[in-house]
């Protein structure tokens, strides 16, 4: 079994299977077109992933690493967020910040699966949600000026959705 | 927040990842949200009703940045600017998002086009008007002016030029076209043409058809003789839907008799007649395929007893 070492920023070493290290593609490009050589037991450094993070998503992806590849996504229109599966649901089951973090790694890492997934878990947590519930539930702060945030609402009044 | 413990109670197991060393496991620095990302913002967005995504804009001003800057999300949305409005330049498109390229225009009345509506028109993708308050030039100019366009759609319009408009826009991109105006004399170029919603009959209507005629699958039209006789050249038509226009149905059918007794070539054969319809008059053919087409029922009858008697 061919496997591979990762480094993350914390400094900790992973080896991984490297069919499941593939599931990245920042992963994949390294191995395949830069020639990073996986024998020379040299760690391939990740240094935007934390090892609490990157245990994480090697969990995910070796439950996904037979995964055929996904349909191509067609252009505009607003696209499903109820076909989650179970096991992504529960694997998903964790605090904002946990999911956040893995979003962030996914999104370095490029993995275009797993950050779809997320996506649509926040998704579903924005839906149907006011302007206001979306600041409580995400601790975002409110930071237009005094007055401005009803000129824009005002101006959804000119927004219609199209087809 | 995840502790060590937690972290590890979830490690995966020991033949997927060797040679960790728990006790290193902390937690991650704190870093800036997901949710600020703007490729991630952007990417969580898609997943959500276009009616939302405009109203998250007041969330945050970086969320609302980010969101009039997308055209990928903005191209789910028509700006709209309803009627009575004096679509010029300096009011209200200051308030056109970055990445708006959809407009949708009630009744306007049109100002100077060439100073202003060039910055719009270049990014512009979907363009409906439902009343143009200017002539086929105004309206030319603003095609012109607009390459882009995927999709385009004229209600009516003021004023109809009485000598032709000499003029012509040319759309490379244009798929879909929408004409509620009895009267079409828009010069348009578009090899791309895949689907045409019109109630335009007249001589330049049929020009144009026929100028289109490589390239529509999807036709809703009035139905003249003319029109008729135009069909015959449509080689890629998939859907057709006619309403008959100042024509009688008797009008109709012998319409299609002569059509079907051209094309069939003064054959006596049945089924070589059949043979060469089928062949030569490309809207006949669709009547010989299974599936994937659809005409409207009463055509569909009159096709095959004109085949019968034959």
């Amino acid at each position: 079994m061919s496997t591979i070492k990762l480094e993350t920023s914390d400094g900790v070493k992973f080896t991984v299977k490297t069919q499941v290290a593939k599931c990245s593609g920042t992963i994949r490009t390294m191995l395949e077109d830069i020639g990073i050589n996986p024998q020379d037991g040299e760690a391939i450094p990740l240094s935007n992933v934390h090892s609490t993070i990157l245990q994480k998503i090697l969990v995910w992806a070796e439950h996904h690493v037979d995964d055929p590849e996904p349909p191509r996504d067609d252009a505009d229109a607003a696209k499903r967020t109820d076909d989650i599966c179970s096991w992504d649901e529960d694997f998903l089951k964790v605090d904002q910040r946990t999911l956040f973090d893995v979003m962030l790694a996914a999104n370095y890492l490029d993995m275009k699966q797993l950050i779809a997934v997320c996506c649509k878990t926040v998704a579903n947590m924005i839906k149907g949600k006011t302007a206001d519930q979306i600041r409580k539930t995400f601790n975002i702060e409110n930071d237009f000026p005094p007055g401005d945030e009803d000129k824009i609402r005002l101006r959804n009044q000119f927004c219609e959705e199209r087809r | 927040m995840s502790s060590s413990e937690s972290v590890s109670q979830k490690r995966p197991a020991a033949d997927d990842v060797v040679g960790v060393t728990p006790a290193k496991l902390v937690p991650a620095p704190p870093q800036e949200s997901a949710l600020m990302i703007p490729e991630i913002a952007e990417h969580i967005f898609r997943f959500l009703p276009a009616r939302q995504v405009v109203e998250l804009r007041s969330v945050c001003a970086r969320w609302k940045e980010l969101i009039d800057g997308s055209s990928r999300l903005m191209s789910r949305v028509w700006i709209k600017f309803p009627s009575g409005d004096k679509l010029v330049q300096d009011y209200r498109l200051k308030f056109l998002p970055a990445g708006a390229n959809s407009i949708a225009v009630g009744s306007n009345e049109i100002g100077y086009v060439d100073s202003w509506w060039p910055s719009v028109g270049q990014k512009l993708a979907h363009f409906k008007v439902d009343y143009f308050g200017g002539n086929e030039h105004h309206l030319i100019r603003m095609l012109q002016h607009s390459p882009g366009l995927k999709s385009f759609h004229l209600g009516s319009i003021r004023y109809n030029l009485k000598e032709e408009c000499t003029s012509y826009a040319s759309l490379k991109e244009l798929e879909q076209l929408t004409i509620n105006s009895s009267n079409l004399t828009l010069s348009l170029i578009c090899p791309r043409l895949k689907r045409v919603r019109s109630t335009a009959t007249g001589a330049k209507f049929n020009q144009f058809i026929i100028s289109v005629r490589d390239s529509v699958e999807d036709l809703t039209s009035k139905c003249t003789k003319d029109m008729l006789f135009s069909l015959v050249h449509m080689n890629r038509l998939k859907r057709l839907d006619l309403s008959l226009h100042e024509m009688s149905f008797d009008d109709f059918q012998q319409t299609l008799y002569t059509i079907t007794e051209e094309m069939s070539d003064q054959t006596t054969i049945e089924d070589a007649v059949v043979e060469r319809i089928i062949k030569e008059c490309r809207v006949l053919k669709l009547l010989a395929i299974d599936g994937g087409v659809r005409l409207t029922a009463s055509l569909l009858e009159i096709f095959q007893r004109g085949l019968a008697s034959n």
